[in-house]
């Protein structure tokens, strides 16, 4: 009777919970909802948090030395916090999280996230020049992972988690939950067709609708309906591709050389560093307040065209600055806001020359901070796609859309050549870490060398020439590895060795830059190195260090990956 | 273990959420406070004529709220008031898309297209003020006064005396408006309407000066000089040393001697003073016609008028009526020809359009 009597909903509900929510493609799409429901929910806080609190540290018509004072304290605070108590929260997010996906297996503590939150809610209301939306990535991609590991889903569905959790991070940052799927495949992942898309679209669409269902239908920047006044303007936008790709890269190189010199600093000076950011956008603050913080609202006066063009070129100057030392200096917070922020002003100050110049064929100088904005993006953070279908999800304006594509491929291209390597990527080699290409990671979803991976075997880098000799007589390889004291040093050469003085060792004799592969890259790349090299041994090593040895790929496990069956001596003939 | 997870995972949820309408809801009215505050400074300083300086303030508070339509109705009438009237064009049109009923931005708007001399438009607009939504209905009362000025500026006499016909049929009228009602009939081409009200308040009001010589005014455009006549007298009477008051009584005294179309005129008196009017409109058009390049048509009328002065031996109504024919087709020669010289004289205009009709 009382089975009659309870709901069908009721009890498919509890027969769900009781059976671990049903098989594991259910799991993962009732997980997809929560995790974009929750990161909704804690990105909506930290939007509103970081929005408040600095509303509340510059009262209109405060004291100018609130603006020296304020951040500078802010980022002591928050520099003590990242020096103590959460080491990996400093900085965009965005390279730690594509350092969780490749090298940890996506594992982000949950007191990462909690530090994330707490040292950039503290950094971005003291008016550091930072932005939100790298962090958020960074938090999302945390309750993700944190999440997936709770619910004991496999390291593999972890990881596959992480996306996930950066799309509806991003999706209620930007409020744009298109960009923010995109943003997940193209530059987190590095596939446009990885097998998550389904997860990753459910989570942004959570999130955005939980965002709306709390802050309404408003727009990150309300802007003015776009309009090609004529057809001669596209040549103003391919400049103003050029403008922002050169822009762009003088950010790029900045920040980076500016982070190395802080580096160099002695590691006790960590906790001061960020201290010195604030202090330094504090004075650049004493003169352009507007310098503080993400700076929206005078992105939207640009955009509105409520701005002097004198006014607009001088904050893109400050702002690429101030974003560059606050970054560098260690301070918790993203790139993404000021990019858009450098962006509208260095394309509002192009509008507005070419408006003066030639005011009957060109439009307002608020549609060129608009088209600056998506240059700015697709040079500095390397997402051409993305940066397109953001713009257009701000403006929900197709007209914008040419003009935009024109001067964000000629942005991302000006940039690509004055500054090769992506910065996220920059970022991650000058923490030692070594993250996939684009062009490796495309074959992530074919097979890897992780499939056919041997054990790790190598030659002791104190073996003498008499033992090396007696080695490679009972071997039919060309070379060895050889580690020292279990660190990988190099490949020894058999034809190294006909000529090697008798009191040599191994360590001695080994090449300077010996060939490595990493075990999620494809089986072609391991054949393409021994080609290269002449070797029919590679070392397999970590990606967050390469002196790591973790298995051996040898010529004929390659060939048996790709079902080649052909007798050749195997890794246990070799070693 | 799952469900008991789940379960945290969902409070945990449902904290955040009320966590985070409780800071939506404390910004959301920290927002409007503080873009209500901007507001009304941006309205007295717009009130007392500064409106480039209310600019900043209103436009504070539009970026604030944007959906707070006032904010961005005061923005707009800041922007026309600073002159910037594309800028205000572009707001007010955002405003009407939103809400194409909304009076105060249609009225707004009818402001801005009187500025900008975009006469049909602002018609228009005025048209959808004064039907559209206002939470005051006093307001439509003075939309439709200024709707009426504005007619009155144009010359729009049959629009002006719809909107005036509406007018007269709202209960409250003061002595003041009531005369302004009687005079905007008078120009919207209405003289008997204008002439009962100003009779109205004069049985109100018997010595109320302005009403005698506004009835005055209504009989001169009626053609009832006498009339006008015992008016202006009985306005010079409550006001002797009123100048204007004596000079109109002349013109009164004048087109009561000229007018050639009373009844009980003989004839011979008849033709005496259509020759008269002959004469001063050949004498006007001719003054006209000496700054104007030499004109077949003028030069052929005038000649035509010397010619109808030559005397007959007997004199008849028929005789007057030809003359007054000529003196008809001289007088719209005239309207023609010298529209960009010096104005009609005024007891000539107002003596052809009696006799035109």
């Amino acid at each position: 009777m009382k089975m009659a009597g309870r709901s069908p909903l009721v009890s498919q509900m509890r027969s769900w919970l009781r059976s671990g929510l049903g098989f594991r493609g259910q799991t993962t799409l009732w997980l997809s909802l929560i995790i974009g429901a929750l990161v909704g929910l804690v990105i909506v806080a930290f939007i509103l948090l970081t929005g408040r609190l600095a509303a509340r540290m510059y009262p209109p018509g405060g004291s100018p030395w609130l603006r020296i004072f304020v951040p500078t304290l802010g980022a002591l605070i928050s520099g003590l916090l990242l020096a103590r108590s959460f080491p990996d929260a400093r900085g965009s997010g965005i390279p730690q999280t594509k350092f969780a996906l490749f090298v940890g297996e996506g594992f982000i503590s949950l007191r990462t996230v909690l530090g994330k939150f707490l040292c950039c809610s503290t950094s971005l209301a003291s008016g550091i020049a930072l932005g939100r939306e790298g962090p958020s990535v960074h938090i999302g991609a945390g309750i993700a992972s944190v999440l997936a590991r709770r619910f004991n889903l496999s390291p593999e569905q972890v990881k596959a988690m992480i996306p996930v959790g950066c799309s509806a991070a991003l999706a209620a940052a930007f409020n744009t939950p298109i960009a923010a799927v995109l943003f997940s495949l193209e530059e987190i992942l590095g596939d446009m067709h990885a097998p998550v898309l389904g997860a990753v679209v459910i989570s942004s669409a959570t999130s955005w609708m939980i965002l709306h269902l709390i802050l309404g239908d408003e727009p990150l920047f309300h802007v003015p309906a776009y309009q090609l006044r004529n057809p001669v303007e596209l040549l103003i936008y391919a400049f103003l591709g050029i403008v922002g790709g050169v822009a762009s890269a003088l950010f790029v190189k900045l920040l980076l050389d500016l982070r190395l010199a802080f580096r160099k600093l002695p590691r006790r000076t960590l906790w001061l560093q960020p201290a010195v950011g604030g202090l330094f956008v504090g004075l650049l603050a004493w003169f352009a307040p507007e310098v503080l913080g993400v700076g929206y609202d005078y992105v939207e006066r640009v955009l509105g065209g409520d701005l002097a063009i004198r006014t607009v070129a001088v904050l893109a100057l400050l702002k690429i600055l101030a974003t560059a030392t606050c970054y560098s200096s260690g301070n918790a917070g993203g790139i993404f806001g000021p990019s858009l922020f450098i962006g509208a002003m260095v394309g509002g100050t192009v509008g507005g020359i070419a408006h003066q110049l030639f005011p009957n064929v060109t439009a307002e100088p608020g549609a060129y901070a608009l088209i600056g904005m998506g240059t700015a993006f697709a040079g500095i953070v390397r997402t051409p796609l993305t940066s397109v279908i953001m713009i257009f999800e701000m403006t929900r304006d197709y007209s914008i859309i040419v003009p935009l594509m024109i001067s964000n491929l000629i942005s991302f291209y000006i940039s690509y050549k004055l500054q090769p390597q992506p910065i996220y990527e920059a970022l991650a080699h000058q923490d030692g870490v070594v993250l996939p290409e684009g062009e490796a990671r495309a074959h992530l979803s074919r097979t890897r060398l992780s499939d056919i991976v041997e054990p790790s075997a190598s030659v002791d880098g104190a073996a003498t020439v008499s033992e090396l000799h007696a080695m490679f007589e009972a071997s039919r390889h060309r070379v060895m590895p050889v580690t020292l004291q279990g660190r990988l040093i190099g490949l020894l050469h058999r034809s190294v060795l006909a000529a090697a003085p008798p009191n040599a060792t191994a360590a001695d004799l080994v090449g300077s830059a010996a060939p490595y592969v990493h075990a999620d890259q494809p089986l072609s790349l391991a054949l393409e190195r021994m080609g290269e090299h002449q070797v029919d041994i590679l070392p397999v090593v970590s990606r967050a260090d390469v002196t790591q040895m973790t298995g051996l790929i040898t010529l004929s496990s390659v060939l048996r990956g790709y079902r080649v069956d052909i007798a050749l001596p195997d890794s246990s003939e070799a070693l | 273990m799952r469900s008991g997870l789940l379960l945290g995972v969902l409070a945990i949820m449902a904290a955040l959420f009320s966590f985070d309408k409780f800071l939506a809801t404390v910004e959301h009215n920290e927002i409007n406070r503080e873009a209500d505050s901007l507001r009304s400074e941006g309205e007295r300083l717009l009130a007392t004529g500064q409106a480039s300086a209310s600019l900043v303030p209103l436009q504070r508070a539009y970026a604030l709220v944007r959906t707070d339509r006032r904010s961005e109705l005061s923005f707009a009438r800041a922007l026309a008031a600073a002159g910037k009237v594309l800028e205000a064009d572009a707001r007010l049109r955002h405003l009407l898309e939103i809400e194409p009923n909304d009076g105060a931005a249609n009225l707004a708007m009818a402001r801005l297209q009187v500025r900008r001399s975009n006469w049909s438009d602002a018609e228009s607009f005025y048209h959808r003020a004064e039907y559209g939504h206002w939470k005051d209905t006093g307001q439509v009362n003075q939309v439709r006064q200024e709707l009426v000025r504005f007619l009155a500026d144009r010359g729009e006499q049959k629009a002006l005396l719809s909107e005036l016909l509406i007018l007269e049929d709202e209960s409250t009228h003061t002595l003041e408006t009531q005369k302004q009602l009687a005079h905007l009939f008078l120009v919207a081409g209405s003289p008997a309407r204008a002439a009962k009200m100003y009779r109205t308040i004069l049985k109100r009001e018997p010595d109320d000066t302005q009403s005698y010589v506004g009835l005055a005014d209504t009989q001169l455009a009626a053609g009832n000089y006498p009339a006008a006549l015992s008016s202006l007298s009985e306005a010079r009477r409550l006001r002797p040393d009123d100048t204007a008051i004596v000079r109109q009584i002349g013109i009164a005294t004048r087109l009561v001697a000229l007018d050639p179309t009373p009844r009980r005129l003989r004839s011979k008196q008849k033709y005496e003073r259509s020759l008269l009017v002959l004469r001063l409109i050949a004498a006007d058009l001719a003054q006209c016609a000496a700054r104007l390049p030499a004109d077949i048509e003028v030069r052929e009328l005038l000649a035509l008028a010397n010619a109808a002065e030559k005397s007959p031996p007997q004199v008849t109504n028929e005789m007057s009526e030809s003359i007054l024919a000529v003196a008809q087709e001289l007088w719209k020669t005239r309207s023609e020809k010298c529209v960009g010289s010096k104005p009609p004289d005024t007891l000539l205009s107002l003596l052809m359009e009696k006799i035109s009709q």
